[in-house]
């Protein structure tokens, strides 16, 4: 499924978050949100996944999702968002209960999810007995009980430490290899973006716009190839440069906030 | 660094003790063993008159005396019943209204201030009033009990409320969850941990107003015994009608201990 977002303006108050943001991702397609921290782009995906109402603009979507899509845009959080009195099975049981599915299919979905994220061992374990990475394996299992045409990923892996985040993006990679769903993937890590995207938009700081829309015009599993790697790392640094020059000023401003 | 040009070599100082309370149970039980020893000698020595303060071996005899008559069933069961109507009619109107004002915004513009204005006035004030509107019977003790209850039951459920992490709200939104799913799966159990130490709070106050309610004016119950036996001048009844309230309150607290832990196992 398509997903565009035109001219998204949004505003807390007086402060103006987001300006006049048109964004769109194709059927298929990842493309990474990026920019400093506090130019909207968390407010930007709660718009894009219907749980923030913009000020001004419109996010339209575009097909048909498949016959098995119980919640066509479905969220991966930044703090997982599970539920602490749930153990890891009732977590992806609890997206599902309300969709009149036979118990069957019911317990055939969370299975399948648990053991597309390597959870089934730990189906019985409480959130707080798990770590931050199998914490977030859990809300994946929990997106792709349901799924999605449409992910929205919400800084999913800036919780975790740097190894668990390497083990994660995989995974992430993996999910989509499968399916081919549409993903918004918001982070301030251009790694993360060059690793994953097919394009990468920057976001300015406060108030956010657009600032450029980078194309990374290697394929996804061939980034890390040794001829592909002059031409990634070029990307990256280009990316960097305009983020680093964003997120100087950003951080100034923020002292003048506070 | 090393300007005398001698390197001096000395033992590093710890000084991380202390500010680490341990639990030492013996200490406890000994400080109680000791206080009860200290309270027999005063009084078997006859230091303390045993009109005002029988020894505890005194005391013992008349819980037992009471408990083989059946004086204390009679008493105690009256308060059972009369705090256990109270404590249920209470909690269910203080948590439904609790929950109305943790969830609609006009329901706590109507409800917090009324009970920002209520819950201050000491229940047991209402009483008399109370038996004017339902007469010297049962009715305005359990209502004056209900009333105690009520009020840190409704604060302690919209606190509790308040306290669930919006993001749990939006996920269950994000996934379409009905909003009936939403209270009853994310909001009250997660409202839980509140609820229950509001339950902690008003089982003390229900204690409290049922003993002072029976004291104005019931024929059993362990406030009308406690009356009862300071009228009579028996000091060991009534210590032992004291010692009766005492283990009601730390069993009731030993109740909601349990319940706690089964019931927030997730924490």
């Amino acid at each position: 499924m398509e997903i565009a977002l035109s001219n998204i303006t949004h505003r807390f108050g007086d402060l103006t978050a987001l300006e006049n943001v048109s964004l769109h991702a194709h059927e298929g397609e990842i493309v990474a949100i990026i920019g400093p921290s506090g130019c909207g782009k968390s407010t930007l995906l709660g718009i894009a996944g219907g749980i923030l109402k913009p000020t001004a603009g419109e996010v339209v979507l575009r097909g048909v999702p498949a016959a098995d899509t119980l919640n066509e845009i479905t969220f991966i959080f930044q703090d997982f968002s599970l539920l602490p009195w749930l153990n890891v099975r009732d977590n992806v049981a609890f997206v599902l209960k309300h969709h009149s599915l036979g118990g069957a299919e019911l317990q055939r979905r969370v299975a399948d999810a648990l053991e597309r994220t390597n959870l089934t061992d730990f189906a019985g374990a409480l959130p707080k007995q798990l770590s931050g990475g199998m914490r977030q394996r859990v809300g994946i299992a929990r997106a792709l009980a349901v799924r999605p045409a449409v992910f929205l990923m919400d800084e999913p892996l800036s919780a975790l430490d740097a190894q668990t985040r390497e083990l994660l993006l995989d995974d992430i990679v993996a999910l989509w290899q499968r399916d081919h769903p549409t993903i918004l993937y918001v982070t301030h890590n251009f790694q993360e973006a060059i690793r994953l995207a097919d394009r990468v938009c920057v976001l300015s700081r406060r108030p956010g716009r657009v600032r450029e829309i980078i194309d990374i015009p290697v394929p996804r599993d061939s980034r890390a190839k040794p001829e592909n790697q002059a031409k990634v790392a070029a990307l990256g640094e280009r990316l960097w440069a305009l983020i680093k020059e964003e997120a100087i000023v950003a951080d100034r401003e923020l002292v003048a906030h506070v | 660094m090393n300007r005398s040009g001698t390197a001096r070599e000395r033992k590093l100082v710890f000084r991380g003790g202390g500010f680490a309370i341990e639990q030492r149970t013996w200490i406890s039980i000994l400080a109680f063993i000791g206080l009860i020893a200290l309270w027999e000698l005063v009084t078997g020595t006859g230091l303390v008159s045993p009109i005002f303060l029988p020894s505890p071996m005194r005391v013992l005899r008349a819980l037992w005396d009471l408990a083989v008559s059946g004086d204390l069933w009679r008493h105690m069961s009256a308060s059972l019943v009369r705090i256990g109507y109270g404590w249920v009619i209470g909690t269910a109107f203080g948590v439904a209204v609790g929950l109305m004002i943790g969830l609609f915004t006009v329901s706590r513009a109507v409800g917090l201030p009324l009970v920002a204005a209520l819950f201050p006035i000491p229940k047991i004030a209402l009483l008399p009033l109370l038996i004017l509107w339902l007469g010297i019977g049962e009715g305005s003790k359990v209502a004056t009990i209900a009333l105690s209850v009520f009020f840190p039951t409704v604060i302690a459920t919209f606190s509790g409320v308040d306290s669930v992490p919006r993001n749990l709200i939006r996920m269950a939104q994000s996934f379409n969850v009905p909003l009936w799913r939403i209270v009853s799966q994310v909001l009250v159990p997660g409202a839980l941990p509140g609820m229950l130490a509001g339950v902690r709070i008003s089982i003390a106050a229900a204690l409290l107003v049922l003993v002072a309610a029976e004291m104005i004016g019931a024929q059993y119950g362990i406030g009308a015994f406690l009356i009862l036996t300071g009228n009579m001048m028996q000091p060991d009844r009534l210590m032992a009608g004291v010692v009766v309230v005492s283990v009601l309150g730390l069993a009731m607290s030993i109740i909601v201990s349990t319940v706690e832990r089964r019931l927030l196992r997730w924490r």
